[in-house]
C-alpha cells in the first residue's frame, strides 16, 4: 500500500504539469485562432478605406474593434503617422512588440501587425489582444486539474483503505490461519466476512483441507486409542490366561495329592474305625484311636477341598434353581456362624432368573467368601454386603475376561470394607494354601475353593480390592435359558 | 579634433546600431514576371494557401510555401493565414481533401523556390524582401507583412 501511495504522491505532479501543459497549449491555439482571425477581419474591413481623407472612418472602425473588449489596443500606421483609436490607452503605444506566441514578451497583451492598402497606400494596422481572460481561463483549468487529481487521489486513498480492509485484513487473517492449521491447531472452523468472491473461495478452499485434516486427525486418534484398547485387551488377556494356567497347574497338582491323599487316608479311616469296634470301651487305646479318627476326617476335608478347587471333586449336583432362597439359607447360617456384632448387609434381589448350579456349593462359596470378608473386618468397624441381582455384562467388561460373553448373568457379590489386599495379593489369592493369615489361623484353601466352584459352574469370578479401602468379589454365572440349559448358545456365537 | 572627430563617429554609430538592429523587415508575396496577373487580394491569397482554387483573370494562382525560417513561417500563419500553426495545417489537409487540390509545395531554401516560381506561370511564393529583391524573372505583387 505505501509503494501505491509513493507511485501516485510522484505521478501526481507530473500527471499535473502534463495535463496542465496540453490543456494550456490548446487553449493558447485556440487564442491565437481567435486572435489572429478578428485581426484579419479588422484590417480586410478597413482596407480600400483612404487613410487620409477618411480617418475618422479609420477610427470609428478602431473604437468599433476596441468596443469590442477583446482589443485594447488599435493603430494604423501610415506614412509615419499614427491613426489610432481615441480608446486605447496611451501606454500601449509604447508597448507594441509584435508577438507570435502566446504570452510572448510577458506584457499580458498580444500584439499582431497587418498590412492593409487602399489603392497605392500601404499601411500598418496594429491591434493589442489582452491575454488577461485567456491566463484567467488557464488559472481556471489548472483549478479544475487540481480539483481533478485532488478528487482522483482522494478515490485512490479510499480505494487504498477499501481494498485493505477488504483484501489485506482478510488475507493476513487467511495467512494466519493457514499458520494456525500448520501448527496443529486444526479446531476452529474458518468463516471469512468478506464480500470478495475470491477471498470467500479461497476460505472455503482452506475450510475444505481444515475439515479433511479434522477428519484424518480423529481417525488416526481413534486407530490409535483403538490399538492402545487392543493392547490393553492383550495384555490384560495374557495376565488372566496366565493367573488361569497357573491356578489349573495348581488345581491338577493338588487334586492328584489330595486323591493319593485320599488313597492312603481311606484304609487309615477304615482300619481306625475296625480298631475302635474291637477294642473294650474303657481300653486306654481307645481315647488314642479317636484322636487319630477325628484328625483322619479333618484330612479327609482338607483333601475334599483340594479336590473341589482342582474340580475333581465328583460329589456336585447340578440343577436349575433360583439361587435368591439359596442365598438367603447361607446368608441364615452365615449370620449363626459370625459374631453376632458382625454387620452383614443383604440386597438380594427376588427377581431374577434360574441359574443351573450346585445349591450347596453355592452356599459353601457365600460362606467362604463372607469369612474372608469376617477375617479383613476384625481389625476394623465396617460391614459386609452381600448382594444378588440379575444383569447384562456389557461388552468391554466380556472382552477384559474370556469367560464372560456380554449377555446376562447373575451376580452375587460378596463385599467388605475391611483392611483391602495389595495388587501383589491380589495376584495369588486363590492359590491354594496362599494366605495372609498367621500361621494355624486358616488353611488357605478358603479362595481357592470358591475359585474351583465358579468354574466349575461355568462362571467367572473377578476380585478387586484397595488397601484400606476394602474387598469386593463378584462371582458372575450364566443364567440358564428357557430349556434349563446354560445360554451357552449365545456365547458360542459371539465367541 | 581628430579625437572629437572619432567620438562623434563612435556617438552616431551606437545611435545607429539599434536602429540597425530593429530595422523594419518586410514579407513580399512573389510571382514569375511571365504571369500576367498583377493584383491579387488578401483574401485571394489565403483562399489559394487554404488550397481553394483561386482564378484571376483566367489564370489558376498556384501557391509554394518556404520552410527553414522559423520567423516567415510564424508571419505565414499570422498575418497570411491569419490561424495558429495547428489550425492551418488541419485546415489545409480538410480543405485539400474537400476540393482535390494540391496542397501548397514547401521548398527549404530560396533559390529552389524561386526556380518553381519562375517555371510556374503564375505560381505564388511569400518571403523576405531583401530575398526577393535579389532574384531574377520575379516580382513583387504584394505586401504581406511588415515590423520589426
Amino acid at each position: 500500500m505505501l509503494i501505491v501511495l509513493l507511485i501516485q504522491a510522484v505521478l501526481m505532479p507530473l500527471l499535473f504539469f502534463t495535463l496542465a501543459e496540453a490543456v494550456e497549449r490548446n487553449l493558447a491555439n485556440a487564442f491565437l485562432d481567435d486572435a489572429r482571425l478578428y485581426a484579419r477581419f479588422i484590417a480586410d474591413s478597413i482596407d480600400d478605406l483612404d487613410f487620409e481623407l477618411g480617418q475618422d472612418v479609420v477610427v470609428e472602425h478602431l473604437d468599433s474593434a476596441l468596443l469590442g473588449g477583446r482589443i485594447v489596443y488599435a493603430a494604423l500606421v501610415h506614412n509615419d503617422s499614427v491613426i489610432a483609436s481615441a480608446l486605447t490607452e496611451p501606454q500601449e503605444f509604447d508597448r507594441f512588440r509584435e508577438d507570435f506566441e502566446f504570452g510572448e514578451h510577458g506584457d499580458e497583451t498580444y500584439y499582431v501587425s497587418l498590412p492593409v492598402e487602399s489603392g497605392f497606400q500601404t499601411g500598418i494596422l496594429h491591434l493589442g489582444f489582452d491575454e488577461t481572460p485567456a491566463r484567467e481561463h488557464f488559472d481556471t483549468v489548472r483549478k479544475s486539474i487540481v480539483y481533478a487529481l485532488a478528487t482522483y487521489m482522494l478515490s485512490v486513498l479510499i480505494a487504498i483503505g477499501y481494498l485493505s480492509s477488504a483484501v489485506v485484513r482478510p488475507l493476513k487473517w487467511l495467512q494466519q490461519a493457514s499458520r494456525t492449521i500448520s501448527s496443529g491447531e486444526v479446531d476452529k472452523e474458518l468463516r471469512t466476512k468478506s464480500s470478495l468472491v475470491e477471498i470467500q473461495d479461497l476460505t472455503a478452499d482452506l475450510e475444505k483441507m481444515r475439515s479433511k485434516l479434522v477428519g484424518m486427525n480423529a481417525q488416526l486418534q481413534q486407530e490409535i486409542m483403538d490399538r492402545e484398547q487392543s493392547e490393553t485387551e492383550r495384555r490384560s488377556l495374557e495376565r488372566y490366561l496366565r493367573h488361569a494356567q497357573r491356578l489349573e497347574s495348581l488345581g491338577t497338582l493338588a487334586g492328584g495329592v489330595a486323591h493319593e491323599f485320599n488313597n492312603v487316608l481311606q484304609p487309615l479311616l477304615l482300619y481306625t474305625d475296625l480298631a475302635l469296634e474291637d477294642l473294650p470301651a474303657d481300653s486306654p487305646a481307645v481315647e488314642n484311636l479317636k484322636n487319630v479318627l477325628t484328625l483322619a476326617n479333618r484330612a479327609k476335608g482338607l483333601s475334599q477341598q483340594i479336590l473341589t478347587f482342582g474340580r475333581q471333586d465328583t460329589e456336585a449336583e447340578f440343577e436349575l434353581v433360583n439361587l435368591t432362597p439359596v442365598v438367603h439359607e447361607a446368608l441364615t447360617m452365615i449370620r449363626a456362624l459370625l459374631p453376632a456384632t458382625v454387620d452383614i448387609r443383604a440386597d438380594i434381589s427376588s427377581d431374577i432368573g434360574d441359574v443351573r448350579c450346585d445349591p450347596a456349593q453355592i452356599k459353601q462359596l457365600l460362606v467362604n467368601l463372607c469369612n474372608n470378608s469376617f477375617r479383613a473386618l476384625s481389625a476394623s468397624d465396617g460391614y459386609i454386603l452381600v448382594s444378588l441381582k440379575e444383569v447384562i455384562v456389557p461388552r468391554k467388561l466380556a472382552s477384559e475376561h474370556p469367560k464372560l460373553r456380554d449377555g446376562e448373568y447373575i451376580v452375587l457379590q460378596v463385599a467388605d470394607t475391611g483392611v483391602g489386599m495389595d495388587p501383589q495379593t491380589v495376584e495369588r489369592v486363590f492359590e491354594p494354601f496362599f494366605t495372609t493369615q498367621d500361621v494355624g489361623q486358616g488353611t488357605g484353601l478358603g479362595l481357592s475353593v470358591v475359585h474351583g466352584i465358579v468354574v466349575r459352574h461355568d462362571g467367572e469370578i473377578i476380585l478387586e480390592s484397595e488397601l484400606g479401602k476394602g474387598t469386593q468379589v463378584r462371582i458372575y454365572l450364566p443364567l440358564a435359558d428357557e430349556d434349563g440349559r446354560e445360554d451357552k448358545g449365545k456365547r458360542d456365537s459371539d465367541g | 579634433m581628430k579625437t572629437a572627430g572619432t567620438i562623434l563617429a563612435l556617438v552616431i554609430v551606437g545611435c545607429l546600431l539599434p536602429q540597425l538592429a530593429n530595422a523594419e523587415r518586410t514579407v513580399v508575396l512573389i510571382t514569375s514576371d511571365l504571369c500576367p496577373v498583377r493584383e491579387i487580394s488578401q483574401l485571394d491569397i489565403r483562399k489559394a494557401y487554404l488550397s481553394v482554387a483561386v482564378n484571376i483573370d483566367g489564370h489558376t494562382i498556384r501557391p509554394f510555401r518556404l520552410g527553414g525560417d522559423e520567423k516567415l513561417s510564424q508571419i505565414f500563419y499570422q498575418s497570411i493565414v491569419a490561424m495558429s500553426r495547428k489550425s492551418y495545417e488541419r485546415r489545409a489537409l480538410s480543405m485539400a481533401l474537400k476540393f482535390g487540390t494540391p496542397r501548397p509545395a514547401v521548398f527549404e531554401d530560396v533559390d529552389s523556390a524561386a526556380d518553381a516560381v519562375r517555371r510556374l506561370r503564375c505560381s505564388v511564393l511569400y518571403l523576405w524582401k531583401e530575398d526577393a529583391d535579389s532574384l531574377d524573372g520575379v516580382r513583387t505583387i504584394k505586401l504581406l507583412w511588415q515590423g520589426d
